[in-house]
């Protein structure tokens, strides 16, 4: 029983000690910090082969829910270099619609060579969806320490799934 | 003086601290278990807790704490949201107020508390901190019921494991919102009652062991958890009426517990609580308020002119605060409490009104002249006193005609949201705010009241004169169910409900009538154990399944709230039907407990889900490691 009470009395100890450490009452001694703030498109990178997708849906909502979902399959991109924390951006347009949709991908040392671009999913509302077919394009555009450049692009067909 | 007496004098006032630690617990949490319930439902809650706002009501609060904790009762300036033009801010005599004052109020010392803490600690690593200590606090007392010192070793090395992590993952928590995590505490705190108070009325009115499971039931198997930490009054309403059902019960059987030594005193508590509720939210106060008188009045074993000066006191006196805060908004004595009076006209958005945008309640004895005159204060007392009640009825009327005038809106708010417009969120018109079924799939058990009352029916010959306690605390359940649903029926559904939240005082008094009806409640009973197996495995595997379907089939937030509406009701009408056919003989009664616990984990799925990734809130949970948790995730 005393050990358990001795185990109990230990933990409280650290816990409030531990706290007491965070406060301005220990100068020098930092337990939450905010991350480094990260510096984007610097260094450089070098897009090799970029797969793109050539058909996208606008599916109604699943499991009875309002609203068309929109669907953009990820494009896959080769970097054949990469430095610093550049930014790839991969955009979505409906022109007819007058919408676009861009999701950025920031980059760092751990990215793979490989690399699947994906497309945060949106909503549409049913009244604005009139048709059975769109067309719209899709691209990949690089930010880095040399500016910001179009990579590759392509033509998509955008089917509408009741 | 002598090292003898020293030592017995210490050890007198160790032996009077016990017992006033005794006492404290006694009357707070009713006993060990009691208290054990209280810490685990605040250990989940601080779980799910995001330190920023969900909706946009609570800015006002936060802006009403501000403004009076620098001695303000008016709105000073916006420190939260940028503007002053929030949902249930009002303007009188130039200046504008918030709402809710009971609740702005009762948060103050947790606001001394947290700015006394961001003074000396960093209040991530505070809050990190004070979870730990409650986390360890139910590992002790955890380890205490079960006699078992592995549990308390074990668990306060996990504890501490957890406290490292927290610490190890943690980032600054910006001390200047310090007003909204106080509101946010305080509605912690209030909301853990809720099972605690689900516990000890279970527990004087079946077994301890049936008010365990109803707390387990209550936690887990509502959006209580959801709406702990959202200052929104939902929660409070619930706690006041668990707290009320449980003082009627105690209030009609002799009392055995400390400091209370006379029924009657309870009685009085009752009132008191719905008095001091009118602080807060002042017509559903006056709903509860009626429902309460008619049920306390006629059951009452005597209604002496003693006892009844004993229970009116009690109640004028916790009005005192609600009408002190009135004449300090309109500056009068004189004129009727604007709150009062104002309640239900909140024009557009009643459901969500603090009441005080409606008009002038003043000098409305004017029509009473001649002999009358020198009564005109008492008439106006009076007249300003039954306006509301009229208005109360005519809401409950409004209620009841919605039924008939409108099934769609009712049928969406009770039983399907899917994509009905009214449910659709306003911002984006996601399906994001599901029907109470879909949410609460439990209370589906309901069903059960049929069986019983088919049998009570058959096997009663003379009705009993007089209702025991617990048939009271039923009658105040039922009739509060159905005032409450009334109420809100006419202008359900409603955008930013989630999960029906105006209806959630139904899912304590739901959880609570549905373990009193005798084939749920046998089924408990004895089939416990199955009951809390299936709510860990719903859990633990259901969880996971629930994860990899969201992941793989769900690309949006209506999609994924959808999802779970479904599973609710896929869970919720086996209930149903089981409930319906009331038989829990052997397999039937170990299936009826399955589903039980089935519907209860799923709907703890369904928040834990929704808090981690839903709405996650820019992950600002209050604890490191969920935050982690929510940045790993992403589910669509």
């Amino acid at each position: 029983m005393d050990v358990t009470r001795g185990v109990v009395a230990v933990v409280t100890l650290i816990i409030v000690g531990v706290t007491l450490l965070s406060g301005p009452l220990v100068p020098g001694v930092t337990l939450a910090s905010e991350p480094e703030p990260l510096t984007l498109e610097t260094g450089t990178v070098t897009v090799g082969d970029a797969r793109l997708p050539a058909n996208a849906t606008l599916e109604k909502g699943a499991y009875g829910a309002a609203s068309y979902y929109l669907d953009v399959p990820p494009a896959t991109v080769q970097l054949s270099s990469l430095d610093g924390n550049p930014t790839l951006v991969y955009r979505f347009a409906i022109d007819e619609l007058g919408y676009t949709r861009t999701t950025n991908h920031f980059l760092n040392d751990d990215t793979a060579e490989t690399y699947e671009l994906t497309l945060a999913s949106d909503t549409f509302e049913a009244d604005e969806i009139d048709r059975e077919r769109y067309d719209g394009t899709v691209s990949v555009s690089k930010r880095d320490g040399e500016g910001h450049a179009e990579v590759a692009s392509r033509n998509v067909t955008v089917r509408v799934i009741e | 003086m002598s090292a003898e007496s020293l030592a017995v004098e210490l050890r007198d006032r160790s032996t009077v601290l016990a017992g006033a630690r005794r006492t404290a617990v006694s009357v707070l949490f009713g006993d060990r278990l009691g208290l054990t319930v209280f810490l685990a439902a605040v250990c989940l809650f601080g779980l799910v807790w995001r330190t920023t706002f969900l909706i946009n009501d609570s800015v006002t609060l936060a802006n009403g704490l501000y403004s009076l904790s620098n001695g303000q009762v008016a709105l000073l300036e916006p420190a939260y949201g940028g503007t002053l033009n929030t949902p249930g801010v009002n303007s009188y005599g130039g200046r504008e107020f918030a709402r809710n004052y009971g609740v702005i109020a009762l948060s103050l010392p947790y606001l001394l508390g947290l700015q006394a803490l961001a003074a000396v600690v960093e209040l991530r690593i505070a809050l990190v901190g004070i979870w730990s200590l409650a986390l360890l606090a139910l590992v002790v007392q955890s380890g205490r019921l079960t006699d078992s010192d592995g549990v308390t070793v074990g668990g306060s090395l996990a504890v501490l494991g957890l406290f490292g992590l927290n610490v190890a993952l943690a980032r600054p928590l910006d001390p200047s919102a310090v007003h909204l995590y106080a509101l946010q505490l305080f509605h912690l705190t209030v909301a853990a009652f809720v099972p605690v108070f689900c516990y000890r009325l279970l527990a004087l009115a079946e077994t301890r062991r049936l008010g365990l499971l109803a707390a387990v039931a209550v936690t887990a198997g509502t959006p209580l958890a959801f709406w702990a930490s959202v200052p929104k009054r939902h929660v409070v309403t619930a706690t006041v009426v668990m707290g009320v059902a449980y003082c009627l019960y105690r209030s009609r059987r002799e009392a055995d517990g400390p400091l209370v030594s006379r029924p009657r005193t309870f009685r009085a508590l009752a009132y008191a609580l719905v008095g001091l509720y009118a602080w807060v939210h002042a017509p559903e106060a006056l709903l509860l308020c009626v429902t309460l008188a008619l049920v306390d009045v006629p059951t009452a074993p005597e209604n002496s002119p003693r006892t009844l000066a004993l229970v009116g006191a009690a109640f004028l006196l916790s009005l005192v605060p609600f009408v002190l805060t009135n004449v300090a908004i309109t500056g009068s004595p004189v004129e009727p409490p604007r709150l009062l009076s104002g309640g239900y006209s909140a024009g557009g958005d009643a459901a969500a009104g603090g009441g005080s945008n409606g008009g002038s309640g003043g000098g409305s004895a004017s029509g009473s002249v001649g002999i009358l005159a020198p009564l005109q204060p008492v008439l106006g007392v009076v007249e300003s006193g039954a306006r509301p009640l009229l208005i109360l009825v005519d809401q409950l009327l409004v209620g009841f005609r919605a039924f008939r005038a409108e099934p769609a809106d009712v049928y969406h708010t009770f039983v399907r949201s899917g994509s009905a417009q009214s449910t659709l969120s306003d911002t984006d018109a996601e399906s994001v705010n599901l029907s109470l079924l879909e949410s609460v799939p439990l209370l589906a058990a309901f069903a059960s009241a049929v069986p019983a009352l088919v049998r009570r029916r058959s096997s009663l010959s003379i009705p009993d004169r007089r209702l025991g306690p617990g048939r009271v605390a039923d009658l105040f359940a039922a009739t509060t169910v159905l005032g409450i649903v009334l109420l809100y029926t006419s202008r359900l559904p409603t955008h930013a409900q989630v999960t029906a939240r105006y209806l959630f005082p139904l899912c304590p008094l739901g959880v609570y009538l549905i373990v009193r009806l005798p084939p749920i409640r046998d089924a408990l009973q004895k089939h416990w154990r199955t009951y809390c197996w299936t709510v860990a495995g719903t859990i633990l595997v259901g969880g996971q399944l629930a994860l990899v379907a969201v992941a793989l089939t769900v690309s949006g937030i209506g999609e994924a709230f959808q999802f779970h509406a479904l599973v609710g009701l896929g869970t919720a009408l086996p209930l149903g039907l089981w409930s319906l056919r009331g038989r829990n003989e052997g397999t039937a009664g170990r299936l009826g407990a399955a589903l039980l616990g089935l519907t209860t984990g799923v709907t703890l799925v369904f928040v834990l889900l929704t808090t981690v990734e839903y709405y996650a809130l820019g992950d600002s949970h209050a604890l490191p490691m969920m935050r982690a948790l929510g940045e790993l995730l992403t589910l669509y």
